[in-house]
């Protein structure tokens, strides 16, 4: 604030006053001399003389200090002016001082008011004031701050800009003084005092170009507003103005201040829940941020990883171990700026499992280009994998299907043409040797037919939908057991069984179940050649399936052969056909449930069967 | 061997079932008729209906499937007997649905053919 610029100017020259600097030091010497006088006589002296001496010394004395008090008076009234405008100036560098104190020590809008308000009232010698400040539309002022009115008076009000005095100087900007003014008949319920204003100063609050509003202060008397006052009361809206529109922008930077910080609120409340793993790490390669799902995919809590530097993400260290496949990758962002879109990767997860992990990573940067870190978001899509194997296999087991049929078709019709004309002829041939290569004919062709009928089971649909039967675990698979023994009967083989009570039955036929179990019975059957104990358990899972398992005390199966025993023609059996445990996949899915395979070597191998059933469990006794 | 006062049409693609089953159903009585294809059999029934027709479902032009709609839709006296090397069960269904009377599946007997064809035309 440019002080000088709200003060009277030219002091210097106003050099009105006679200066008595000189005449002083004499007076008030010979003054002393006086008494010096008197208090000498009237110690060495007692006689009547001593007293006439003393007494014109004394006369002397009192003129002097007569014409001393009158050359006082004398100044004052010459200098009355200059002291008055000394005071004067004292109280407003002290307003002024107190007005810019206000200004830089507080940012609330309506406290700074307030005191600027006050200041000017005291500057005025007015009891009222107001400060009003437009809207947004710039169509209306509103009360911001006030002094002397009655508060239901200013609450709510709204002065039209270009209406009435202070309206009309708002948008003229300029600084309107009034003087007797009329008597106000609202007085009473409008000012504090009830009195009507007399006098009234209305001034913009201008700075920067920009009209932020307008202060009006009016006094009960007739008030002189002088040049001097009034240029002080401008350049105090020149600083209110200056303030209130730094406040505002502080305000608003404030508001920008919280909008981002709320925007990272978001962003980490985001990147927290988001169903995507995302690891972050900074500049220096430490661990930033590590979500919720990342922690969930790769079996570690956040906080073992927060700060780690990614380098010290190693197989070695057992903890963490799934997160190893992290440290290549952020190694590639950060020394080559490489990016990563839709890859993917198999990891060691947690537990030992393997999993199939899709990654998107890149490099972090500043707007200004400046890296700061990088960023991996990872998906276990495991699942995903291998349902789209599934649905392949599917596929091709459909495929195979349509082929069989047709295979069926052009081979079984001749064959069954080569049947029947091989016996049309053999039951008219009369030569036994001739008879016998007729024979022979039809036995060939009859084992073609018969493998591809065995073929095409494969290919049949188990049942036509809507012909879904009930079966019912309990009582139907003890009998097939029993069936399947009475074939395959092996001494040192155990078959078990352990049903949980009250199954609901499940919807399939029985040949399905049929055929099924006879395969898996085999299977274990085989895996177990110097014998063992077959388990057939059953309980409900409660959410519409029954879990069925066949466990075996077999030879297991080998872990990289694991994945491909549902495969059509997969064997490792001699003379296998590969399309056991294919058809009773396709068997299950096709029936709306599904199969899975569990097995360690030398220990032994579990088929989970899901099949869909009907309903819950029956109630239990 | 006895004569049987119907007229049966074999109709199928593989001459050597045409022949096997003609032979058989010749033997047994009937006065039978070949057809190499649904079209075929179509216009032969145009001209001289049979009683009874034993369809291949797998055939060029027109299946026997489609045969049977036809057949069926026109003539609806004339039995119709569909033979199958092998047919998903929908298809079985969807037979039975455009009023096939009965179905064998390949390879069958002569004594097997012989028996259903008489039990259909028996039917009424």
């Amino acid at each position: 604030m440019d002080i000088k610029e709200g003060l009277p100017s030219g002091v210097e020259e106003k050099g009105r006053h006679k200066p008595m600097g000189s005449l002083l030091p004499l007076l008030v010497a010979i003054i002393v001399l006086l008494v010096a006088g008197i208090i000498a006589v009237s110690a060495v002296l007692s006689s009547p003389l001593s007293i006439v001496v003393g007494g014109i010394l004394g006369a002397c004395l009192i003129a002097l200090m007569i014409y001393l008090v009158l050359e006082w008076w004398h100044f004052r009234e010459q200098n009355k002016g200059y002291i008055d405008e000394i005071t004067d100036l004292n109280l407003r560098f002290g307003i002024l001082a107190d007005a810019v104190s206000a200004v830089s020590s507080t940012l609330d809008l309506e406290e700074l008011v307030a005191n600027i308000l006050g200041v000017m009232l005291t500057l005025t010698n007015s009891a009222i004031g107001v400060v009003l400040v437009p809207d947004d539309s710039l169509n209306y002022l509103h009360v911001l701050s006030h002094r002397g009115f009655q508060e239901k008076a200013v609450r709510g009000l709204k002065i039209s800009v270009g209406k009435g005095a202070v309206g009309k100087a708002f948008q003229s900007g300029q600084t309107v003084i009034r003087k007797n003014l009329p008597e106000d008949p609202r007085a009473v319920e409008t000012y504090s005092e009830g009195k009507s204003p007399r006098s009234q100063i209305i001034m913009p609050l201008k700075a920067k170009g920009q009209m932020v509003g307008m202060a009006v202060t009016a006094s009960f008397e007739e008030h002189e507003y002088k040049v001097d006052e009034v240029a002080l009361l401008s350049s105090l809206c020149h600083e209110l103005a200056v303030a209130m529109i730094n406040v505002d922008l502080y305000q608003q930077s404030q508001k920008t201040l919280e909008w981002l910080a709320d925007t990272q609120e978001y962003t980490e409340h985001f990147i927290q829940e988001m169903l995507a793993g995302v690891a972050v790490i900074n500049n220096e390669g430490d661990v930033i941020y590590f979500n919720h799902e990342a922690a969930n995919i790769l079996g570690i809590e956040p906080k073992e990883v927060i700060g780690v530097n990614y380098n010290d993400l190693v197989e070695e260290r057992e903890k963490f171990k799934s997160l190893s496949f992290l440290k290549p990758i952020f190694r590639l962002c950060m020394e080559e700026e490489r990016a990563f879109r839709r890859h993917e990767m198999a990891i060691d997860g947690p537990n030992g499992r393997r999993c199939t992990i899709n990654f998107n990573a890149f490099p972090l940067h500043r707007a200004k280009g400046e890296r700061m870190g990088a960023a991996v978001v990872f998906m276990d899509v495991s699942a995903i994998k291998e349902m789209e194997s599934r649905l392949r296999q599917q596929d091709h087991l459909s495929i195979l299907g349509q082929m069989a049929a047709k295979i069926a078709h052009e081979v079984k019709n001749p064959l069954f043409a080569i049947i029947g004309l091989a016996d049309e002829l053999g039951e008219e041939e009369a030569v036994p040797d001739r008879k016998y290569l007729l024979e022979m004919i039809k036995q060939e062709a009859t084992l073609s037919n018969q493998w591809i009928s065995g073929m095409l089971s494969f290919s049949k649909s188990p049942f036509p939908v809507g012909e879904e039967a009930a079966f019912i675990l309990q009582s139907s698979v003890p009998e097939l057991i029993t069936d399947f023994l009475r074939s395959h009967e092996q001494d040192n083989v155990k078959v078990v069984r352990d049903f949980e009570e009250g199954l609901p039955p499940v919807m399939m036929s029985r040949d399905n179940m049929r055929h099924i179990l006879f395969n898996l019975l085999e299977n274990s059957m085989q895996a177990m050649p110097d014998g063992g104990v077959i388990t057939v358990r059953a309980h409900d899972t409660g959410n519409g399936f029954v879990e069925m398992r066949v466990e075996d005390t077999g030879t297991g199966i080998r872990a990289e052969i694991l994945p491909s025993v549902f495969e059509p023609f997969f064997t490792t059996k001699e003379g296998g056909t590969g399309l056991g445990l294919a058809i009773v996949q396709k068997i299950l899915l096709d029936i709306g449930g599904d199969i899975d395979v569990r097995s360690q070597q030398d220990l032994g191998t579990t088929i989970i069967l899901k099949l869909p059933s009907r309903g819950v469990s029956h109630e239990r006794d | 061997m006895s004569e049987i006062d119907a007229k049966l049409l074999i109709v199928d693609d593989n001459e050597g079932v045409r022949h096997l089953v003609s032979r058989w159903l010749e033997r047994a009585g009937f006065t039978v008729q070949e057809a190499k294809d649904g079209a075929e059999a179509v216009d032969m029934v145009k001209k001289d209906p049979p009683d009874i027709i034993l369809a291949d479902i797998r055939m060029p032009k027109i299946d026997g499937i489609e045969l049977a709609r036809i057949i069926k839709n026109e003539y609806p006296k004339i039995k119709i007997i569909l033979m199958t090397a092998y047919s998903s069960p929908q298809t079985i269904a969807q037979a039975r649905r455009e009023g096939v009377d009965d179905y064998l599946e390949k390879p069958f007997t002569k004594d097997q053919v012989e028996r259903i064809t008489l039990e259909v035309l028996s039917a009424g």
